[in-house]
Formats: structure tokens, sequence, C-alpha cells
């Protein structure tokens, strides 16, 4: 093997051996590289049909076709048309007479091409959804080709996994459908699922929508719900849920297996990322068992097989050095567990491998070998400027760099200005600073005066919209209320309306309402809760209701969730259906719940003080359990235990 | 008060030229690239984009007439500390007309309404254009550039809230079983619109171009 790549192994070491002509070519080349990744895919992606159906194909097919497509349709460069052969504009080129099997030959090439593309398509089908309409699949594919590679001047240019391009594209421009995840059909392939065959631009039907049994979360989404593992074989085997190519880790690790042996994959990579993430999660398992799977979970789930052997090892995104390529897939693992263990989306390999992907030009620059015979890694890369030295075309201003930083003026724009500048600080320091004292205080003064009088005027308006608003949000968490009254809590704890109360620090604005219908009964109590959402602070107003013990209703006041995902809090039917009956009743000493407010994964609701949360906005919706929790814990006691006073004050109204 | 044209006559000041090179020649957006940070934030609606282009070019209007009512009194020195406290204090007030006006609109516009104060734009036409030009001329091309900037904003916010929803000004445009593209109300979608309108605008600007060349020839 050594012999191969031109070293023998000599008395003195490794040996260079130079060889003169004739030269045979290997046959290596770029479309035979690709064309032995793609049979090492098949495999899997041929158990992905097999396991989720008719879908899978339709999605294979549909990013295979998109892809390549894309790929003959745009021109080579971005710049404009076709690179021109023939040299020089306005030449015809012709070309000479070429044997007929050569050009048999080339044309059948054409299709197949670099093979880039179609190894694109294949790989970033099998990261999608088995079920996801076809429609998203194929522009999906066109961004992976057209922004992933061509864009960036095409093979070899471009600095991101074009596969995972598309995806990310997919995943920031469609995340409901992105996290919509199909069951594997049972006992082979049969029927399609539903979301495949949507209208172009059309939506595809929400999971809710969906006859039971069709959707399901991934293992790996399901994980911080209930803690509990498929299988190991299920897991390596593939018969579990996912995305369409990553859930059999046996066929893609025989895959890379093949890739190995035929030295077109270099092994560092992946194993890096393997031990890496096995390491970190055996120990994050000991430690936070509730967020950290067992390593053998970690490894078998998810894309985490398909990206550390066929994504990370891309080798146009991949760094050149063997050491760098061994920091790479440690980083690449870091992150991954990083994303899984507490970030808010189940799956992290792919914005893991984006991110090592970024920092790939810095890895290489810092693994190259050192140069013989000096300290320096590496290529120089060029002239370092001394911090400081201001680099200035005109001799006359040689003498002010030589001086040191900072010494003299350093923009030539406003030469002006600067000679004024001069000639004014020569002049005693008498008028001009007294001057710019009055200028600027007296500018400063007619400015307060505006803010001022801005302020007065608009303050009763402003005051007045939020107190409507506030009165529109409360009499909607209530239902069946009329009015709704703010109260503030007194220091030995009565609640008194607000307007009743006589020096109301300002801390204590109001944090009650009570609701009352037309008779003067008290509907409930809203309360405002706040806590860290996804992106931000939410705020929120719920409705209480003492008779029923029970949340009755909630609105976000406050929230800069992702529109799409997050804020399907305030939308999904599922979620919203929390409420109505969410139990919160006190014991017996009423000063706390019976039982705390608990989340669990969509559609596993079975208690009545369970909440329902959303699949791909778990932060979102765990955020809100957890406010609501809280803000019932600390005021519900005093609620229940001052209820007289509430009601005292619904008697008055209707007198 | 009026400028020589380079044919040799004389312009008045406020020509219509003065006032549409803000909105296409210099426009502040697709041209002069300034003030990316509201433009890319606050799109993503055309309502949005509107009240923010409004709010903008009130107060490039009001600092632009201010600073040239005041320019030969400001010092050299300290004109920039003076520019600031202006425009601050013209932000601020426009922030509290827009909440007396609308809490909703209030808070989906959110902090980048005290941005307006860092607007490379608004401090940019002062130093440039007001401190030096007589009132009117300030005034003039605080219209055209704040009108220039209002329709790059209402032409990224359109776009942005079309494909990303399907509605334009809230209303339903492109029928209710329209998937839309999330990623287009999210920051990353200001950038694609607004790549997607650069180019458009090189492409017809010069194509304009060109045929004004050809035709003088």
């Amino acid at each position: 093997m050594e012999r191969q790549q031109g070293f023998r192994m000599g008395p003195m070491g490794r040996t260079l051996l130079i060889r003169g002509a004739p030269h045979v070519h290997s046959g290596a080349s770029v479309s035979r590289i690709m064309l032995h990744v793609f049979l090492a895919l098949l495999p899997a992606g041929g158990f992905a049909v097999v396991w989720f159906g008719w879908s899978a194909f339709a999605t294979l097919a549909t990013a295979l076709v998109a892809c390549v497509i894309t790929e003959r349709w745009l021109p080579r460069s971005p710049g404009g048309g076709s690179v021109d052969p023939s040299g020089s504009r306005g030449e015809v080129a012709i070309p000479p007479a070429e044997p007929t099997q050569t050009r048999v030959d080339r044309e059948r090439r054409a299709w197949w091409g670099d093979g880039s593309a179609w190894v694109t398509g294949l790989i970033y089908g099998m990261t999608l959804p088995p079920g996801l309409p076809m429609w998203m699949t194929a522009i999906g594919g066109v961004v992976s080709v057209a922004v992933g590679k061509w864009l960036f001047g095409g093979l070899g240019s471009n600095p991101f996994n074009p596969a995972l391009v598309g995806r990310a594209f997919l995943q920031a421009a469609f995340p409901a459908a992105m996290t919509t995840w199909m069951l594997p059909l049972e006992g082979g392939f049969s029927g399609l699922h539903p979301a495949t065959l949507t209208l172009p631009f059309g939506q595809p039907p929400l999971a809710t929508a969906m006859p039971d049994g069709i959707t399901a979360a991934t293992p790996l989404a399901r994980y911080p719900f209930e803690t509990l593992t498929p299988a190991t074989t299920d897991l390596f085997w593939g018969t579990v849920g996912g995305s369409t190519g990553e859930t059999s880790a046996i066929l893609l690790l025989l895959g890379g297996l093949y890739l190995a042996c035929r030295r077109m994959l270099d092994w560092r990579t992946p194993v890096a990322i393997f031990g890496t993430v096995a390491a970190l999660s055996w120990w994050l398992h000991r430690w936070v068992p509730e967020r950290c799977p067992d390593p053998v979970f970690m490894l078998g789930a998810g894309g985490l097989v398909l990206g550390a052997v066929f994504m990370a090892t891309d080798m146009v995104t991949s760094p050149i050095t063997h050491h760098g390529r061994i920091v790479f897939g440690v980083m690449i693992g870091v992150i991954v567990v990083v994303i899984r263990v507490w970030g808010g989306m189940p799956e992290g390999v792919m914005y893991a491998i984006l991110l090592g992907n970024a920092t790939v030009p810095l890895i290489d620059r810092f693994s190259q070998p050192v140069v013989y015979g000096t300290r320096r890694r590496g290529v120089s890369w060029g002239q370092s400027v001394k911090p400081g030295a201001v680099v200035v075309a005109s001799p006359e201003r040689m003498q002010s760099v030589a001086a040191g930083p900072r010494s003299s003026v350093s923009d030539e724009f406003s030469t002006r200005r600067s000679l004024a500048n001069d000639d004014a600080s020569e002049e005693t320091a008498g008028h001009p600073v007294a001057r710019m004292y009055a200028v600027v205080l007296g500018v400063g003064l007619v400015c307060s005066l505006g803010i001022v009088v801005t302020d007065y005027w608009t303050a009763p308006v402003i005051a007045r919209k939020r107190s409507e608003f506030r009165q529109r949000a409360v009499l909607d968490v209530l239902p069946g209320a009329t009015v709704a009254v703010p109260f503030v809590r007194r220091a030995d704890g009565g609640f008194v309306p607000s307007s009743d109360a006589e020096s109301v620090p300002r801390e204590s604005l109001p944090q009650v309402f009570a609701g009352y219908d037309d008779q003067g009964r008290l509907v409930g109590m809203a309360l405002e809760a706040e806590g860290q959402g996804y992106q931000d602070r939410i705020r929120l107003l719920f409705g209480y209701s003492p008779d029923a013990e029970a949340i009755l209703a909630m609105r976000i006041l406050e929230s800069r969730e992702t529109p799409g995902l997050g804020d399907r809090v305030e939308t999904d039917p599922v979620f919203l259906a929390n409420f109505g009956d969410l139990d919160v009743r006190l014991d017996e000493s009423r000063s706390k719940l019976v039982h705390p407010i608990r989340l669990v994964s969509a559609g596993q609701r079975s208690e009545r003080w369970e909440m329902d949360g959303i699949t791909g906005a778990t932060i979102t919706s765990r955020a809100i359990a957890e406010m609501l929790g809280a803000s019932a814990a600390v005021w519900l006691p005093a609620l229940s235990a001052r209820r007289d006073d509430f009601e005292r004050v619904g008697q008055e109204l209707i007198r | 008060m009026s400028l020589a044209s380079p044919t040799g006559g004389e312009t008045s000041v406020l020509s219509t030229d003065e006032f549409l090179k803000g909105v296409w020649k210099q426009n502040p957006v697709f041209v002069q690239v300034l003030g990316m940070c509201p433009v890319l934030a606050v799109s993503n609606t055309a309502t949005n984009a509107l009240a923010m282009g409004s709010a903008t070019l009130a107060v490039l209007l009001l600092s632009n007439l201010a600073i040239s009512c005041l320019r030969r009194v400001i010092p050299e020195q300290v004109r920039i500390v003076t520019y600031i406290l202006i425009i601050a204090t013209l932000v601020t007030i426009v922030d509290h007309l827009i909440l007396a006006f609308s809490i909703e609109l209030h808070r989906a516009l959110g902090a980048f309404i005290s941005l307006i104060v860092v607007n490379c734009l608004i401090l940019g036409r002062a130093e440039a254009l007001a401190s030096r030009s007589s009132p009117p001329r300030a005034v003039w091309d605080a219209l055209g550039m704040g009108l220039g900037f209002l329709l790059a904003l209402f032409c990224l916010g359109a776009v942005r809230e079309l494909v990303g929803s399907g509605r334009v000004f809230g209303l339903l445009v492109l029928g209710e079983r329209y998937q839309g593209w999330v990623v287009m109300l999210l920051p990353p979608g200001g950038f694609f619109a607004l790549a997607g309108w650069l180019m458009l605008f090189r492409a017809v600007g010069s194509r304009v171009a060109d045929g004004t060349m050809s035709g003088n020839r």
C-alpha cells in the first residue's frame, strides 16, 4: 500500500519514490468516486422504501430529479452563460471528429455529469421526513444545488454541504411539515402518506387532522417526555421512525465500510464523531439521565450515522489534513450532544455539521504541518500589518505613520475640517469652548422640554389604551364574563379593586383581574405569568375558575416565538384544548396544588393535570406549562383564601 | 440657492430631479445600502414596513429641518453630539405618538423604533446635506430620501408577507390553502428578499442606463 502511494519504507524511514514516464492513469476521478458513494447509499435507501413505503420512494425520487435537473439546467458559472470552450467570443470552434464510442460514452456521462448532483440528491432525500409533500422536496432540491453549490462557484468551491443547505432551508421555511413524522408501515409498503401528494404550494393536512396511527414522534423527539428508549436492535437495524434514510445504522455503516475499503472515505472523521458522542453522552448520562439518553441510544438514534459517515466526510467541505479531520469530528460530536441535550430541537446533526463546515477554513489553516526549517505553519498568508499602523497613500503622511498609532488624522475626506480644527485649537480656550457648552446645553434644554410636553400630553391616552387592551384580554380568558375589575393586593393579604386602593406603590400594579357576569357573579380571576420561552420572554394571561378549580383559558400577551413553530401555542387546536379543564386543584391545606401541571408529548394527555405539548415546539410548550404551574402555585392559595373579597365587589357592582 | 446644471443652465434647488434622486438614483436601501438593520428586521409584514418607513420619514424630515435651521449656530466640534440630541428627541416623541396611536403596532415594531436614532440614513443626510444647505433644500432632500426608504421597505415587506403567509396587509390574497414559507418572515427571508430586489434594481437600472447611453449617441 505504501508503495502505491509513492513511498517505500527504507532503513531511514519513509523514502519518496520518484518514477519517470510512462505513467498509467489510475482511473480515479470525481465521477467514479461519486458513483461509489451513490452505490454505498443505495442499501439504506432501499431499506427506507421497504420500511416506510411509497411515500419514501416518492421523496427520494423527487429529491434526485430536482437536484439533477437543476444542475443540468443551470449555466456553468453564476456570472452568465456556459464557459465558452473556443476562447474568445464570436469564434465558432469546430470540434475534431471523434470516434463513435467516445461520443456515446460522453453523452451517457453527460447525464451523470460529475455525479455530485446525484449524490447530493440522494443524501438530501434521505434526510427528509418520509411523508413530506413532494413539492417541498422539489424546492429544497433546487435550493440545495442552486444555492448550496452553484452560487458559490460549483463543486469544490462550496463551503457548506449542499444537501444540508437544502434541508436547512426547508426546516426554516416549512417547520411544521418538516417535523411531522410518519409511522413506519408494518408488514411492507402499501399506500401513500396523505401529505405526499399535496398540491404544489398548498398546505399539507395537519398532523392532528390525520387518522390515528399515521404520525408519531421519532425516538429522539419522544425522549424528553418519556425517557424510554426502543430496543437497541431496533435502533440499529432501522425499524424505528425517523427521516427517510437515517434509520438503518447497520446498512449505513456497511456502506461506509465499503467506501473506506476503496479508500474513498477517511475513517478519521466518523470515528472521531462517534467517539466524542459516545464519551460525552456516557458522562452526561450519569449526571443528567433525564436530559441525556445512554450512549448506545445517542449513537443509533437520529441522523448521526448518516451524517457522520456520508455528510461530514464530504471531501469538499471537510478539512484536508488528517489532524484537522479529527478536530472537525470532535467538534461536530460536541455540538451534536449539546444540541440534543440542552437545545430546543431533538436533532442536532444537521446544524452541527453546518457549523463544522463553517470552521473548516480555520481548521485547515491551523492544522498545516510546520514548514521545514522554520517555525511557521503552512503557507504565509500575506504580510501582517502591525497593529496600530495606518496604511496611507501619500508620502507626506509617512512621517506620521512612523510616529506611531493614531498620531494624526487618519481620514483624508474631511481635510477641510481638520484644518479648521487645527486653527481652532491654536486659539486660546476661551470663546469657542463657552459657545460649545452653550449650544449643547441650549439644544438639550429645548429637546427635554419637547419630550416632557409630549409625555404629558400622551400619557393619559396611553394609559387608557393599555387598560382597554387588558380588559379585552381578561374577558377573553374568562368566558362568560362581561365586566373585568383590576385588583391589587394589600399588605394584609386582602384584595381590593385598584381604584379603591389609596397610595398604591408602583410595584403592585393590578396583578389580578376579576371577571363578573351580568348578575354580578364571580366567573373567575385572570392572572399574568411571565417566563423565558425559546426566543425571548413570554407573557401570558390565564383565567382561573375557583368553582371548577381549573384554568379556563390562556392568552399570549407578548411573545417573540418562531412563526409557524413556537407561535402555534396560540393557534394549535390540540394545545388550546389543554385549557378549559386544566386541573389545578388545591389540597386540603389549601396551600399547594394536588398535582403539578405536567407536559406530555402531543396526543398523550391522559390526566386532567397534564398538558399536550406541540411537536417541534417543545421548549415553548414547556415554558408555558412551567409558567402556569409556578404562577398557580404562588397565587391560587391566596386567591381561594380571599375569595370573599372578590365576590363582595361583584355584589356591589350590580347595586 | 440654485445649482448650475451640467448642461450650463441653472436649475432650481427644489427640482424634481433632486427629489427623485432619493427615490431612484440614490435610493437609501437599494443603492446606498444604508440603514440595513431596520430594513431587514421590521419588513416582515407590509403594515410594519409602512409604519417603520413613515416613522423614519417623519424623523428624517424634522431632523433635517431642525439641523438646517441651526446650521450656523452649532459649532463644528460638537456637531455630532447636537445632531444625535435632536434626532433622539424626535425619535422619543415619535415613539410616544405611535404608542398612543396603537399598542399592537408599537409592540410589533418593538425596539426598532428606538433604533431609528442610529439609522445611518438620518445622520448621514444631516451631515452631508442638512448642515450645509438651506432649510427648503434640506426638507426637499429629506422628502425624497424618506420616500425612497419607505418605498423600499414596502417592497420588501409586501413580498415577505405575501410569500411568507399568503397575505398582504393581513388580507388573505393567495387563498386559504396556501402554505406560507415561514423562512420569509424570519431574518433570513429578509436577506433573500433584499437580494432579490437588489438584483432586480441593478438589472433594470443597467438596462435603463444602456438605453440612455445608446440614445445619446
